[in-house]
């Protein structure tokens, strides 16, 4: 049964595979055809020093202290997945394609929010499927500690196909944090990640994803979320470090009484390029929210997308793009879109790009902040959103990438 | 006769195109001073020099207990023991109003705020969720006097540099913020730049400072003030004009 639809999605697939998405620069995958499979790991100290270092960067434990569980993908394999015990019979963490084996219902979530044929991505990813992560919380299940995931590639040249699943079923609840990263510099890659989330009714998920590309990385991340009646959805993204190019617009389909809500926070460094943002579809009384900081330096080019549409009456949304521009060589474009389909539907946005004033770094030098300090600590405190509802952990997260900016860790 | 913590020489001025001090040599001793002049003297410019604001270009000397500052960036002025409460200071994004004081007291911004703090903000009826705002984003007027005071009190510089900081505020928050500035007087010395001089019903002022055209100072007691009162600037203007004609300057 699973197996038939499979087979008409790879059908669907085959026709979009060259299907140029509308925005962000296009790449030529097929340079990008080599597999690279890795073993599998008994514990995370197993991995290199490297990696280990790398990874919490991206709010990733090595120690796997506090955490639920912990899924981990190198290249083209899953090398190493737990679920602490206490969280057994509560949740499941395995892979797509064990999932895929194991159950054949996933033909109800399977590509049902991510069409193969969205792009050319979404295609590539069905036709050269690479991994990715299967996350099922049961009803009514609280999962009081974070839940890891990271997808690290390490070998040059390759592009990492993954498709995640996350069902939060009814009245549950759970933070995941995935860290997306290379240690590689100079070595050309493409990330590709479909990610299929459903929020039932009642239930929350938090997710947080920190992104460490680098300077020669293409990612195109592709996510669609479901979020059933009273659901809470909080997307928190961080991007920090040089990419080649970025380009994502994910959709929130929220159905009544639902939220969504969309942080972003960029920083734009070197030639980056990221196309980034969030789209919003609220039914009766669901309320949204996209929020993004970004800063542009260097030469990075920036455009940040939202859309809010407000389907049903007592619908709420907002959207409020901040961006500081450091130097006349880099580029943010704010692109906000509101539409109305019902007159009780409230909407609103703001947004406001600027440098930083000299007058704000003058004042900081009255109050003992030499230049350089006054600077960095304008520009740490604009990236640090504060984020109301976010869990402390994701705080800390935040934190501790931006304290690496400022020592030049990352 | 007190040596004086504060000297000019020839100092000059320049905001943009415009010479706003022009070769002005004065000498301010400890105690508390009140800084008069008509608007566009160049009062707040003056203060900002000593502070070291980079938008002021400076040529002359500044001269802080003998030891010439006058290249030295506001930092480094801050280390040395002088402060500026602005008369409207600007909103800094991202940065909270406890991450500026943290930086003031010279403390790890990981660690709690010390108890004089929340004592201190009793004192001047701010709530103690100012604290954890962007600084001077959405603040009133009386706010941003509040804050800036607080600031100095925290700061406990050797100078205090006040610029107007009981203009634009109501009679409540007036009376906290004078409250304040007279426990300041007590601990550091202050030029306080003052327009409608209601900061006299709470400090006794050594002298009275009055800055004519960005180049002269006339110094005198407070009695001075009420001869502006009753006669204006003009007079005043006119006088030091004379008085440096017959001395030949």
């Amino acid at each position: 049964m699973l197996r038939n639809y499979l087979l008409e999605i790879r059908e669907k697939a085959l026709k979009a595979k060259d299907k140029v998405s509308p925005f962000g620069p296009d790449i030529n995958l097929e340079n990008f055809f080599k597999e690279v499979k890795e073993i599998s790991i008994e514990d995370l100290s197993q991995l290199s020093s490297e990696i280990i270092e790398n990874i919490q960067y991206s709010g990733i434990s090595p120690s796997e202290e506090d955490k639920a569980g912990t899924f981990f993908q190198i290249n083209h394999s899953v090398v190493y997945e737990k679920l602490h015990k206490i969280y057994q019979g509560k949740m499941e963490m395995i892979s797509i394609e064990e999932a895929l084996n194991k159950y054949d219902w996933l033909e109800d979530y399977y590509g049902k929010l991510v069409s193969p044929d969205t792009d050319k991505y979404t295609a590539w990813t069905e036709l050269k499927p690479t991994g990715g992560y299967f996350i099922h919380v049961y009803p009514n299940q609280i999962i009081s500690a974070p839940v890891q995931a990271c997808l690290y590639i390490k070998e040059g040249n390759i592009s990492q196909n993954v498709h995640n699943i996350i069902i939060v079923e009814e009245g549950a609840e759970v933070f995941v944090t995935t860290g997306c990263l290379t240690h590689l510099k100079n070595e050309p890659g493409v990330h590709i990640g479909i990610s299929e989330f459903f929020v039932k009714k009642g239930a929350k998920l938090f997710f947080t994803m920190i992104h460490n590309w680098s300077e020669e990385f293409h990612v195109r991340p592709r996510t669609v979320v479901k979020v059933e009646e009273g659901g809470i959805f909080v997307n928190n993204y961080i991007s920090l470090k040089p990419v080649r190019s970025i380009q994502s617009f994910p959709t929130a389909y929220v159905e009544r009484n639902g939220i969504a809500r969309f942080y972003s926070i960029i920083y734009g460094r070197k030639n980056s390029y990221i196309d980034l943002g969030a789209r919003i579809i609220l039914e009766e009384g669901a309320r949204g929210e996209i929020i993004s900081r970004i800063i542009a330096d260097e030469s990075s080019e920036i455009y940040s997308r939202g859309e809010i549409i407000g389907k049903e009456k007592k619908s709420k949304g907002h959207l409020d793009c901040k961006g500081i521009l450091l130097k006349p060589s880099a580029k943010i474009s704010a692109i906000p879109i509101l539409t109305a389909l019902n007159p009780e539907s409230e909407l609103s946005h703001e947004a406001a790009i600027g440098p930083i004033a000299e007058e704000e770094i003058e004042y900081l030098t009255t109050r003992g902040f030499n230049r350089d300090e006054a600077i960095s600590t304008i520009t740490r405190g604009f990236l640090n959103l504060d984020i109301p509802g976010l869990p402390k952990v994701a705080k800390e997260q935040i934190s501790y990438t931006l304290a690496q900016l400022e020592k030049g860790g990352l | 006769m007190s040596r004086p913590i504060l000297e000019t020489k020839n100092l000059w001025v320049k905001v943009g195109e415009n010479d706003i001090i022009q070769n002005l040599n004065f000498k301010l001793n400890p105690g508390v001073h009140i800084l008069l002049g008509p608007n566009g003297a160049g009062k707040s410019t003056l203060l900002g020099s000593i502070m070291g604001l980079e938008r002021f270009k400076i040529t002359g000397e500044i001269l802080w207990k003998g030891e010439n500052i006058t290249n030295l960036s506001p930092d480094k002025r801050f280390q040395k023991g002088i402060f500026l409460a602005y008369q409207l200071p600007p909103v800094v994004r991202g940065v909270r109003l406890k991450d500026v004081l943290k930086k003031i007291l010279n403390i790890n911004q990981k660690k709690n705020l010390p108890e004089e703090v929340y004592q201190y903000l009793k004192d001047l009826d701010l709530d103690e969720s100012f604290l954890d705002r962007e600084i001077n984003q959405g603040f009133s007027g009386g706010e941003r006097k509040k804050s800036e005071i607080l600031q100095v009190l925290l700061a406990k510089p050797e100078l205090a540099l006040l610029d107007e900081p009981d203009s634009g505020v109501d009679i409540d928050a007036l009376k906290s913020i004078g409250k304040a500035i007279q426990k300041i007087s007590k601990e550091c010395n202050l030029l306080i730049v003052s327009h409608n001089l209601k900061v006299l019903d709470y400090v006794k002022p050594n002298s009275v400072l009055v800055l004519i055209d960005g180049k002269y100072i006339y110094t005198d007691g407070t009695e001075i003030i009420h001869i502006i009162e009753e006669r204006g600037y003009d007079f005043l203007r006119r006088k030091m004009y004379v008085e440096k004609l017959s001395l030949g300057n």
